[in-house]
């Protein structure tokens, strides 16, 4: 064998290491498909994801747009009743899909980003960079999280974008504590050591070696960290620091609550955001339970 | 275990002088005008406004109206409100509304954490049955509704439908009683709609978390000596799996604190509970900072308390860790 | 006599995806007063012969076929509330690696005492005092009962484990892998320590390990167990002098002597069987050098040969004839 030509071994590894991913994931996927709830968890969320994409065509009406008179309730016209200035809720609970759909997804991932990099930082490089760290994380995980994020959004202001830099900052904790942990073992192994002993660097052995190892745990962390981010949205939304111009379901329900709707009985007002926002949330969280209990041997079954 | 206590104790203290230095910078950073911190954002006239600046000190560089800060907050001083003229912090925080917060949340938690660690032990024992998966379903059901649409729920069935509890409020107003347990008696009916909320929404949590917790105790070697010893499935559950799946839960609950106070929030805003909760979406609302930068202390300290409480309740339980 | 008679014994695990035949066609007595020993390799069925005796198979076992009669009363069709009152009263079980057998937030005279209080109608106090003598028979400080388990030494927690197996004064106590998991000299009191306990109860053992010196230490017959199915079964004695199965003699040569002339290490070639498919026929046909096409086609019967000795081998005479050969 000739040692002195690089290019056909590497290309080899990277071919192996293509096939090792694609059986892990095989094997993974052959198991999730046996979990009746996984697959409900898959089925909610892209009914979703589908509805979200589609609301252009499904609409009936632009959730913008007066079309009725206010408070009207449920008909043929208006299948979920028209709100406080005449606009329809139906149109409004569906284009609002995408304003929690697409803040639940971007505020966790950026989430578990900030906390998967705190989180190797932390765990690989050890020492005074570890304890700094980890004192602030601790703090983080300390205070009380909706309180905070109340606060932080009186500072910042309404808006979207507001609102996932809040989730980020409130929720990246227990991700960097989760892949600490992980990469403080993972530093322990073997081949780490082999990696650094050839001469690697520091970014290189943590890319190529522990990021790997540490993937499938903030795969299974990124689920509830989805479900955190659209629930605290929600709430957020719902306390008013939503955006008008892009409502979500959360402020679906702020408008709703500023009509009098719960104590009025306009249940078809309340209700369907609710569900939404439930239903979501169920489906990511069915897939995390899932995951879960693939990815976790002491959970599975014999 | 004395070295382990005072270890601990001293990191707590780490930690509460690290959320007071956040507290003071948080509301320091803010874009504007630094007398709104103040004054509030109430129009003033620009000399009261200088004098005030210098009253509080807001012309002293940085560090030395922290170290006021700090000064302040050790003789308990939390500044005075925008919103209550007049009132200070200390009053606003450490009255009723505390009371009312503590009832509610205590009571919440203590019933959820029973129903949850009980229930979870019996669904983990009976794995894959109806009563599992009914339960497992229950559980991530309510653990995703958010807890504010709950409340909404909850005042929609029973408040407007059923007309059984009141929407809003501690008590009914305008109205006298007879003796203390007619008043306990409307406190109570007040109290049901947010307790039955409050506790809907932790109970998945509790349950789910314990479920896990005793599975992962049946795969130890105990268990099966325990069922080899011939002992009664009761006793193995309750007496051998149980007291080993709830050592992880006591430093959950100390974790939980921090949530009760975000669940309170939304819950005591929904149904008008006179509470702390209540008090952080007043004050957020009104731009009120001293009373926002009052409850975030108090709230540092009592989570920082309950962490430590619960480490030694943990040493305390776990005969593994005296040394 | 026997106070245990296990016949014809078939257990299968049934897992999400295949069916593992961890034992098939066990048959064994245990007589009064004898440490009969079941020796083999790791995964051969031993410990699930154990379990399926005290019935405590994990979910997903099942006792197929087979009885196992422990005073004239076949184990096998009992109840799992009516076995409650048989185990640790009739039969007891100490387990291997007893880092984690013993619950570590319970003290241990606790342990010891709940099986006794449970079973039998004495008081509390009593209890923990039979836990007290109980330790003093298995050599420890009886002071300690009030500990808790990570404050003992491996071997120490051994002989807490052996305690508690004798609390109710069973007649057959299982010992599986009692000594596996502990240093070779603290190995040699506790084998020292079972002995002595057998003799001056009366005890009936099964001795479980792979380990055939402890075998040939402690028990007056054994069983080699292969691949779920029992090879030979006979004295200690005919099993080191006189083997009739293949497998056993390799088993007996891959132990270096101390004496003796110098010699290669010898070791069964390949692999034990995966018992989700096992081979067909003999199910150690793939790996034993007198295999022929009987041997793959049909399971060797379990035969008497001899006074208590019993083998399973199609070509047990064509091997004693070139064993024998050699030997001269």
């Amino acid at each position: 064998m000739d040692l002195t030509s690089q290019e056909p071994v590497t290309l080899q590894i990277k071919e192996d290491r293509f096939w090792l991913y694609r059986r892990k994931l095989g094997d993974f996927w052959r198991l999730y498909r046996r979990s009746a709830l996984g697959k409900l968890g898959l089925i909610i969320v892209s009914f979703f994801v589908i509805v979200a994409v589609a609301a252009p065509w499904i609409a009936p009406f632009d959730p913008f747009s007066f079309v009725g008179d206010p408070f009207l309730k449920p008909s043929s016209t208006h299948i979920l009743g028209t709100d406080q200035v005449g606009r329809d809720i139906l149109s409004r609970v569906i284009y609002g899909t995408r304003i929690s759909l697409l803040i639940g997804l971007v505020a966790s991932a950026m989430t578990i980003g900030l906390g998967t990099v705190i989180g190797l930082v932390s765990g690989y490089l050890g020492g005074w960079i570890d304890n700094a760290l980890m004192r602030i994380t601790d703090l983080f995980i300390i205070i009380p999280a909706l309180p905070l994020m109340l606060i932080m959004a009186s500072i910042l202001g309404k808006g979207i974008t507001n609102i996932i830099i809040v989730i980020t900052v409130v929720g990246w904790t227990a991700t960097a504590r989760m892949v600490r942990s992980q990469t403080l073992s993972l530093k322990e192994r073997p081949f780490t050591e082999a990696s650094r002993a050839i001469g690697s660097t520091d970014l290189h052995t943590i890319a190529r070696h522990i990021v790997p190892n540490v993937f499938p745990l903030v795969f299974a962390n990124g689920m509830i960290a989805i479900v955190d981010a659209i629930l605290s949205e929600a709430g957020l939304s719902f306390l008013g620091f939503g955006d008008p111009s892009a409502p979500s379901w959360g402020m679906v329900l702020h408008f709703a609550d500023n009509a009098g709707a719960t104590v009025n009985g306009y249940w078809w007002y309340i209700v369907p955001p609710g569900i939404c926002i439930m239903f979501l949330v169920m489906g990511f969280a069915f897939i995390s339970y899932s995951t879960d209990q693939i990815l976790n041997p002491r959970l599975r079954r014999r | 275990m004395r070295d382990y206590l005072v270890k601990r104790g001293l990191s707590a203290l780490g930690t509460l002088a690290l959320a007071v230095v956040l507290n003071f910078f948080l509301f320091r950073i803010m874009p504007g005008d630094p007398t709104r911190t103040v004054v509030g954002d109430f129009r003033v006239a620009p000399e009261v406004r200088k004098v005030l600046i210098h009253q509080f000190g807001l012309d002293q560089p940085i560090w030395v109206q922290f170290l006021l800060y700090v000064q302040n907050l050790l003789v308990g001083n939390l500044g005075v409100s925008f919103q209550y003229r007049g009132t200070s912090v200390a009053a606003i925080i450490f009255g009723r509304r505390l009371f009312n917060t503590f009832i509610l949340m205590g009571s919440s938690i203590a019933v959820a954490l029973l129903i949850g660690i009980v229930i979870g032990t019996i669904a983990a024992w009976k794995r894959e049955s109806k009563f599992d998966v009914f339960t497992v379903i229950f559980s991530l059901v309510t653990y995703s509704m958010p807890v504010f649409w709950l409340g909404m729920l909850i005042i929609l069935v029973f408040g407007y439908y059923l007309n059984s509890i009141p929407i809003a409020g501690t008590i009914t107003v305008g109205l006298t009683y007879s003796n203390v347990f007619e008043y306990a008696a409307d406190y109570l009916h007040h109290m049901t709609g947010p307790f039955v909320t409050l506790t809907l929404s932790f109970i998945g949590y509790y349950f789910l978390i314990m479920r896990d917790s005793i599975l992962d105790v049946f795969t130890e070697d105990y268990m099966l000596t325990a069922k080899a010893k011939g002992l009664s499935n009761r006793k193995i559950l309750f007496r051998h799996a149980m007291r080993n799946a709830t050592l992880p839960m006591v430093s959950l609950i100390a974790v939980e604190v921090t949530y009760l106070f975000g669940g309170a929030t939304m819950t005591e805003t929904v149904f008008s509970w006179y509470g702390i909760g209540r008090l952080v979406y007043e004050a957020v609302v009104m731009a009120d900072y001293p009373v926002l930068q009052g409850i975030f202390v108090v709230m540092a300290v009592v989570v920082i308390a309950a962490n430590f409480l619960a480490d030694i309740a943990y040493a305390l339980l776990d005969p593994r860790i005296r040394y | 006599m026997s106070v245990l008679d296990v016949k014809d014994l078939t257990t299968h695990f049934f897992m999400q995806e295949a069916v593992a035949r961890a034992v098939e066609d066990v048959s064994f007595s245990l007589r009064k007063g004898e440490m009969l020993g079941l020796a083999g390799e790791s995964g051969c069925g031993k410990t699930t012969t154990a379990l399926s005796i005290m019935k405590l198979l994990p979910p997903g076992g099942r006792i197929l076929k087979g009885e196992i009669i422990l005073d004239e009363e076949d184990l096998v069709k009992k109840t799992d509330s009516e076995m409650n009152a048989i185990r640790w009263k009739k039969i007891s079980i100490v387990f291997q690696g007893a880092m984690n057998a013993l619950n570590p937030v319970i003290r241990v005279g606790d342990q010891v005492a709940e099986a006794v209080t449970e079973k039998e109608s004495v008081s509390k106090a009593e209890a923990w005092q039979r836990a007290r003598s109980l330790f003093e028979l298995v050599g420890l400080d009886s002071s300690r009962v009030a500990d808790y388990p990570h404050e003992f030494s491996g071997g120490m927690r051994q002989r807490v484990m052996i305690a508690m197996a004798l609390a109710c004064s069973p007649s057959v106590v299982i010992a599986d892998e009692p000594v596996t998991a502990l240093d070779v000299i603290v190995q040699a009191r506790i084998l020292e320590l079972i002995k002595e306990l057998q003799r001056k109860l009366g005890l009936s053992v099964i001795m479980i390990t792979h380990d055939l010196s402890v075998i040939a230490e402690t028990c007056e017959r054994v069983a080699i167990m292969y691949a779920g199915r029992i090879a030979e079964l006979g004295s200690v004695n005919d099993i080191y002098k006189d083997p009739w199965h293949p497998y056993t003699e390799a088993l007996i040569t891959a132990f270096p002597s101390l004496v003796g002339p110098k010699r290669r290490f010898s070791s069964v070639p390949g692999d034990p069987p995966d018992l989700t498919s096992p081979p067909s026929g003999c199910r150690f046909h793939p790996r034993c050098p007198w295999q022929d096409e009987t041997c793959r086609d049909q399971n060797p019967e379990y035969r008497n040969v001899g006074a208590d000795h019993y083998v399973a081998c199609h070509h047990s005479e064509k091997f004693r004839e070139k064993l024998l050969g050699e030997r001269v």
